[in-house]
């Protein structure tokens, strides 16, 4: 639970290239790796939280979809049950936010990972997911240049394997 | 080299004024630009005699140069922008590769299950297939993921084969399942191959999160949807 003087309080975070952000405790605790940290170093206001696998740049971003969404209600434990409930429908303000060049795309993704920001690590792989499904193998081979490293045996054998696949 | 009616490509002049854009910041460079200077303010009372012949040819003579320049460059910028599309289609496709090797395990299974779920959550075994043709990275992933292979699903006209059933059932290791089967009383071979079904999955039964059962004869359907609770 946050209190209102957590609620005034301003927390320092220090990326990997050195950059210092000061942001509102509200913000900064949208990260569940930075809200236990802070629990971690108590009522010290002073100390930098040290993110050294964001950059500077990646942490901007990021940092900018926890203000927008610092009001949001914290994220319920997963449950069973949220399994049948995936969908990829992004909200209109987070289309538009993860808008990106594909290298930011992936940046954003590992970050809401490493920071366990759920909602927005969502938002990543939505996108992605977004980006392969439908797709057909060869498809998703030319998207992300990979190579078909099966042999001619091990092909056959996946053909053989999914025959009942083919037709649908 | 290239010809048109007016101007020529000329690399070696596009050089000269490249370079006199860099040092002097002024792509016309100081000869030129003293010529243009000059002929611009001759009037009509200044030209008499020879003049009146060379003027007009000094003045072609800076049109044909930088004409020539200008031309020079847009076939220059010609070139380039089919390499440009190129350079920015595989800088697109490389941040994708370089993006997606990056990523974790876990975020890759994630991932396939987003792009392989229904509207309803179920997850689409066909597609979960095509992503595990796609290479051995993805394959290796799309089988160790438990939580693809959780749908089990028989239609009243076909089915998964028994082989795959069994693996699907393996694949998803102790995960919770959800069981969907359809059948068709009028066609012949649905009852036994729903028994069939049934023998393959009724040893998961504990396992069973939701079985839904949707039977019709002919054109009349009906749906049955066994919940947690109604399966225990």
């Amino acid at each position: 639970m946050s209190t209102t003087e957590d609620k005034t309080r301003k927390v320092k975070l220090v990326t990997s290239d050195n950059e210092e952000f000061e942001v509102d405790w509200e913000v900064a605790t949208r990260s569940v790796l930075i809200k236990h940290m802070l629990e971690d170093i108590g009522e010290s206001e002073e100390q930098a939280i040290p993110l050294p696998n964001v950059t500077a740049n990646v942490l901007k971003k990021v940092l900018e979809w926890c203000e927008h969404h610092r009001k949001d209600p914290e994220p319920a434990p997963e449950s069973s049950d949220d399994n049948r409930k995936r969908t990829l429908e992004i909200g209109d303000w987070d289309a538009k936010f993860i808008q990106v060049d594909q290298e930011m795309l992936f940046e954003i993704i590992l970050a809401a990972n490493y920071l366990d920001i759920k909602a927005l690590l969502d938002v990543g792989c939505k996108t992605v997911a977004n980006m392969i499904k439908g797709k057909q193998p060869e498809e998703i081979r030319k998207m992300f240049n990979i190579v078909n490293d099966f042999t001619p045996e091990e092909e056959a054998q996946i053909k053989k394997e999914n025959e009942w696949a083919e037709d649908r | 080299m290239e010809k048109d009616a007016n101007f020529r490509i000329d690399i070696d002049k596009a050089i000269e004024a490249a370079q006199s854009w860099k040092v002097n910041n002024d792509p016309l460079g100081s000869s030129w630009r003293k010529e243009l200077v000059d002929l611009s303010r001759r009037t009509f009372e200044d030209v008499r005699g020879s003049e009146v012949r060379l003027l007009p040819q000094r003045s072609e003579s800076l049109v044909s140069d930088v004409g020539t320049i200008v031309k020079t460059l847009d076939a220059l910028r010609d070139l380039l922008s089919s390499d440009l599309e190129m350079a920015q289609s595989s800088n697109t496709t490389v941040s994708l590769m370089c993006g997606l090797a990056l990523l974790p395990g876990e975020i890759f299974g994630m991932i396939f299950l987003l792009a392989c779920s229904g509207e309803t959550g179920e997850v689409d075994l066909v597609a979960v297939t095509r992503l595990s043709c796609v290479c051995r990275h993805f394959r290796d992933i799309v089988h160790s993921d438990s939580r693809l292979w959780t749908t089990i699903t028989m239609s009243s006209h076909t089915t998964f084969p028994s082989k795959f059933l069994m693996l699907c059932l393996s694949r998803s290791k102790d995960s919770v399942l959800d069981i969907n089967a359809s059948l068709d009383i009028t066609v012949m071979e649905s009852m036994p191959r729903f028994v069939e079904f049934l023998n393959i999955i009724a040893p998961h039964c504990h396992r069973w999160r939701s079985f839904n059962l949707t039977y019709s004869i002919g054109r009349l359907t009906a749906t049955t949807l066994l919940t947690d609770t109604k399966c225990q």
